[in-house]
């Protein structure tokens, strides 16, 4: 595939899923009911899936409530999600997320009007790890998540019911669409649903090889990674760099400038690979 | 004056004026606050609608409740806000002007706080010029290719 194409695709994808999850009501009925592996947020009212990180927070709550056809439904649709997750990673964040095209769009907005964007130092980043797994912790454990949760927040907001937010949830959502703005996919760095789903990269369909050799370390790779991964820039002996963080945006495909050193592959099929640029 | 030698004039002012570029930058802000402005525009008018339908309450108001998971969330909220609303009925027209300058002040408020913030941390990182792309560590597999 032709790799400009393939960030239209995905843009494309984004900008579907978005629409569809987040007004899907309104043209698809409100029967419709998605459990979907992304930050589809319950509580927009209109929309057409709840995303399974409702599901996961009242787990516990769900599995003591329900009984006969809804527990086996239930069990049912979380079985699909875990073997959705294990087929395709962090595909759904890369290809499916609303809030991360609501990312994808404010770092639009923020090349458009030529800021610079922020890079996180080295030394804080141990902090913002920890966050990472204190964040999952409070989201597996359902420690009281939901009412950080800036996804929660910002989605209905840009559904149309955005009059009833507490000042909490301004501040939130205020803050996150700041730092998102300045950083790429910041949020997903730190998404407890994206964290777990990451565990599955490993296994998934999809892999990101690099040849080794062919390596000129440009650093091309990464400078565009929006999920700041060193391991693409930094390995030569291993051919499969896919790193738990990957959302498989494909970028560093596109920025490489060496022909064949980096590519995607499909149950082990090379669909993409970088090619020498022309200028 | 013809209309088309009109046209033609605006269409050559204005191709003069985007090659300039910092016109070109004006012209994006212009155009992103246009968009925000339409985005504020429809999220009041969803909550008017969403008023007058009397289904009122937002996420800052409920909890995550418990239900089947085959139900959508928009039941799911409806349900639960069934037995919370306490707002106007439906067709009440006297809290559209209210809910509209609510949801326009919300917005503008998260708009706000967004740019509060992004800017503060933008002057931090100029400041302290944590900007610049740091050195990154010595490739762990470089000697074992040598």
């Amino acid at each position: 595939m032709n790799q400009r194409k393939i960030t239209a695709f995905r843009l494309v994808c984004l900008l579907i899923s978005t629409f569809v999850l987040t007004y899907g009501s309104y043209f698809l009925g409100s029967c419709v009911s998605l459990l979907l592996p992304v930050f589809a947020c319950a509580y927009v009212p209109t929309g057409s899936a709840s995303g399974v990180c409702k599901t996961i927070v009242t787990l516990s709550y769900s599995l003591m409530e329900s009984t006969g056809t809804a527990l086996f439904s239930l069990i049912g649709f979380l079985l699909l999600c875990i073997l959705g997750v294990m087929i395709f990673g962090r595909l759904w964040c890369g290809y499916i997320c609303p809030f991360g095209f609501y990312q994808e769009l404010l770092t639009m907005l923020r090349k458009k009007l030529r800021i610079p964007a922020i890079h996180v130092s080295e030394k804080v980043k141990p902090f913002f790890r920890l966050l990472k797994w204190i964040l999952l912790l409070c989201f597996v454990f359902g420690i009281g998540f939901c009412n950080l949760c800036p996804v929660k927040y910002i989605m209905p907001s840009l559904a149309g019911y955005g009059s009833d937010l507490s000042i909490l949830g301004i501040i939130i959502a205020g803050i996150v669409t700041g730092i998102c703005f300045l950083k790429e996919r910041a949020f997903c760095e730190y998404c407890p649903l994206g964290t777990l789903m990451g565990f599955a990269n490993k296994i998934s369909i999809g892999k990101i090889k690099k040849n080794g050799a062919a390596c000129t370390h440009c650093r091309a790779c990464l400078e565009c990674c929006p999920m700041d991964i060193h391991v693409i820039y930094e390995e030569r002996l291993q051919s499969n760099v896919t790193h738990t963080d990957c959302i498989y945006c494909m970028k560093c495909i596109e920025a490489c400038p060496e022909p064949d050193t980096l590519s995607f592959t499909l149950f082990g099929k090379k669909i993409l690979k970088s090619k020498r640029k022309i200028k | 004056m013809t209309l088309k030698y009109i046209l033609q004039e605006l269409y050559q002012w204005f191709t003069y004026r985007m090659e300039d570029k910092k016109a070109r930058r004006k012209f994006m802000v212009v155009i992103v606050m246009g968009v925000l402005v339409l985005i504020a525009v429809y999220a009041a008018n969803g909550s008017i609608t969403q008023k007058q339908s009397g289904s009122i309450h937002g996420p800052s108001t409920s909890q995550p409740v418990s239900t089947s998971n085959t139900q959508t969330a928009s039941n799911t909220q409806t349900t639960s806000n069934q037995d919370q609303d306490q707002g106007p009925g439906p067709g009440s027209t006297d809290t559209q002007q209210p809910t509209l300058l609510l949801s326009a002040i919300i917005i503008s408020s998260v708009m706000g706080v967004s740019i509060v913030s992004s800017t503060g941390m933008q002057l931090h990182y100029r400041k302290k010029h944590m900007d610049c792309i740091a050195a990154l560590p010595v490739l762990y597999s470089e000697e074992t290719m040598q």
